[in-house]
């Protein structure tokens, strides 16, 4: 098992050290870093406009870099939370509670050392976990028949909708369309077009691309352009290192972050953020003076810090092994591997260990890039905000244009952007969380496979979900979780959280 | 567009439009609807051998029935103000436009007139547009795309009008 694990870790960073994969972790690094400090451009985006570009890569130096800019991006947010309470990623919402307190009391450089190597921590862990967990899950994963499968996405969008930020009716309505845009094109079991118009763009179905770019992307921009640029603070020398007592503080903090972070992240609907905001609730329980988080407390930094990035990269996990995205992000990995023709399952591991275990080497290797070249750089990321949004979002359009044109070199793709990007602000307007849609749009069309075949083993009897062990515990799980909306506590802790 | 018409807050309809549950419900019933119209042809089939239109048909259903529950959660609230809802300003118009006028320009113009034009288009979305910024940023994201997409990535894009 052990040496199992080191000859798979060989393989991984054989892979992973190549000069060329060197590089695209570095820049997808990099790149993540820089959306993260940005606001009003994110990891979807930004992945989803990155598509295109790694299409042009080997699938694994492609999915490398859309990795590094997922947890560059971890990185990234908290900088900027931290000096100018800007949080560039949601995920950093918290941590610009304490982190901004902290940089106020000339505290800057501690908190953002802080964060950099709990992120290390955390990064190394749950990448750990990710070596450990997968392989085991991927066999389980083998043993499912339709009807599992249907269960896991099931759950998977419940779970993307009860973490949703607003209204859960939304939420449930937004994944409606998101699975019912994923089946346009061409019904696979009957060779039908459904709601193509018999226009030839729409026969191979919905492009990823175009939807993500519209909705994550322009959407965004149209809601943007109608608040004022908030101008940052400028920034001073900076004392980086902690001291002796910050650092007895934040090491349990950062522990209890990273284990909150790992089972969060696996879970469906976790990720990044949700593990952040857990983590702060576990500390305010665990400390013994409640009151100083808020107030500049190096476990507030340190707890939400390493339970983001430590859920970031647990996230993969389900992705990974079972094909089912448990974020938004992960939904784009999904139509990533789908592009490069891999398709997403149990299978990955097994077919392709040179892909997995490649990505999971890379992570070590981007985690520790991240800090040594992040601390350096932290004042060009500050002096970077400077950018008004005024210039930002031409460049941000300039990507997105060229982005969903390239893809495809279909110039109509860009037409369907246009058209998501109305919609998506409609969305962005109304409250209407757009994270559901995505992971019904990816799951739609094998949700409905499954069900369909699901139906034929059983000859249409519906049972055969709660016939079988592992469907029926999926089930109750889902069923738990519309439980847990309809409680009145749970819904007032939800709204607190989030 | 109804560009701040003078409509003051009282009025039914622009009270609808801010409500925060009313324009997502009618969306969600509206999309329901079409999908149901455009799928009624397909094949429903059994619960034993769904055919095409199964699925869709659960989903038309169930967005229709989410979008009247999402339209009666907002019906109370219709008495007092509201500050969700759209805005009709130029951005609305300017960003899906300069996308449109790449997606059409894009092939018989090359990528750097085509570009020059979609940015120029969405510069002018912003209500404190500088001029200069704007040329400037042009030329910087011209040469910045040419340099990623063209030089390093060797995507097949031309940069001039075909001739």
């Amino acid at each position: 098992m052990i040496s199992d694990l080191f000859s798979h870790l060989y393989l991984g960073f054989s892979v992973a050290l190549s000069p060329t994969n060197i590089l695209v972790c570095l820049i997808g690094a990099l790149g993540g870093t820089l959306i993260g400090v940005l606001p009003g451009i994110g990891p979807v985006t930004t992945i989803a406009l990155m598509l295109p570009v790694t299409f042009y890569l080997e699938p694994v130096s492609g999915l490398i870099m859309l990795a590094g800019i997922f947890y560059g991006a971890q990185y990234g947010g908290s900088t900027t939370a931290i000096l100018v309470n800007i949080p560039g990623e949601t995920s950093a919402v918290v941590t610009a509670l304490d982190g901004y307190q902290m940089a106020q009391q000339g505290r800057a450089g501690p908190a953002l050392t802080t964060a950099a190597l709990v992120s290390l921590f955390a990064g190394m862990v749950s990448t750990l976990v990710i070596c450990l967990a997968a392989p085991p899950l991927a066999v389980v994963g083998k043993s499912f028949g339709a009807p599992e499968y249907c269960a896991l996405m099931t759950l998977g969008l419940i779970g993307a909708v009860v973490i949703a930020n607003g209204s859960i009716l939304k939420a449930l309505g937004m994944m409606l369309v998101g699975l019912l845009l994923g089946i346009v094109g061409i019904d696979i079991n009957t060779g039908d077009g459904r709601f193509t118009f018999d226009l030839p763009t729409l026969m191979d179905g919905i492009d990823f691309v175009p939807i993500s770019v519209g909705i994550f992307g322009l959407g965004e921009i149209i809601s943007n352009l109608r608040v004022t640029d908030r101008r940052p603070v400028s920034t001073a020398k900076l004392q980086m290192w902690p001291t002796r007592e910050d650092v007895r503080r934040a090491t349990p903090a950062a522990i209890r972050g990273t284990a909150v972070g790992c089972v969060i992240g696996i879970l469906p609907g976790g990720g990044a953020a949700l593990s952040a905001f857990m983590s702060y609730m576990v500390e305010k329980r665990v400390a013994r003076d409640p009151s100083i988080l808020g107030k500049g407390a190096i476990e507030g930094v340190a707890a939400p810090e390493a339970a983001n990035n430590a859920g970031a990269q647990t996230s993969f996990i389900p992705m990974l092994t079972l094909g089912i995205p448990g974020n938004a992000v992960m939904a784009v990995m999904v139509a990533a591997l789908m592009i490069h023709g891999i398709n997403p399952g149990p299978g990955v591991i097994t077919d392709k260990p040179d892909l997995f275990w490649g990505i999971v080497a890379s992570m070590f290797i981007g985690n520790v890039m991240l800090v040594i070249i992040n601390l350096p750089l932290i004042g060009i990321w500050v002096s970077l905000l400077r950018i008004p949004y005024r210039v930002l979002y031409l460049a941000i359009i300039t990507f997105c244009a060229i982005g969903s044109y390239a893809f495809r070199g279909n110039p109509n793709d860009v037409l369907l952007a246009a058209m998501f990007g109305v919609v998506g602000y409609f969305f962005i307007a109304y409250r209407c969380e757009p994270a559901p849609l995505l992971l019904g749009f990816v799951l739609g069309p094998r949700l409905e496979e499954n069900l369909r075949s699901s139906m034929l083993i059983s000859g249409g009897d519906p049972m055969i979900f709660l016939n079988r062990p592992i469907s029926l515990g999926l089930f109750l799980a889902t069923l738990a979780l519309v439980l847990l909306i309809v409680l009145p506590s749970f819904r007032r802790t939800r709204e607190e959280a989030l | 567009m109804p560009a701040g018409d003078g409509v003051g807050s009282g009025s039914l309809l622009s009270r609808v439009v801010d409500s925060e549950w009313i324009p997502p419900g009618l969306f969600f019933i509206a999309l329901g609807c079409a999908a149901l119209w455009v799928s009624r042809d397909y094949p429903v089939g059994d619960l034993n051998r769904m055919g095409p239109g199964f699925f869709p048909r659960m989903l038309s259903f169930g967005m229709i029935g989410l979008g009247v529950l999402s339209v009666l959660r907002g019906l109370p609230g219709l008495a007092a103000a509201n500050d969700s809802g759209i805005r009709f300003d130029r951005s609305i118009v300017l960003i899906p436009a300069c996308m449109v006028v790449f997606g059409l320009s894009v092939e018989p113009l090359g990528l750097v007139l085509a570009l020059a034009l979609t940015i120029g288009l969405a510069g002018l979305a912003h209500r404190q547009a500088r001029l200069k910024e704007v040329g400037l940023s042009i030329a910087f994201l011209i040469g910045l795309s040419v340099l990623i997409f063209v030089v390093i990535l060797k995507l097949p894009l031309h940069l001039w009008p075909e001739l």
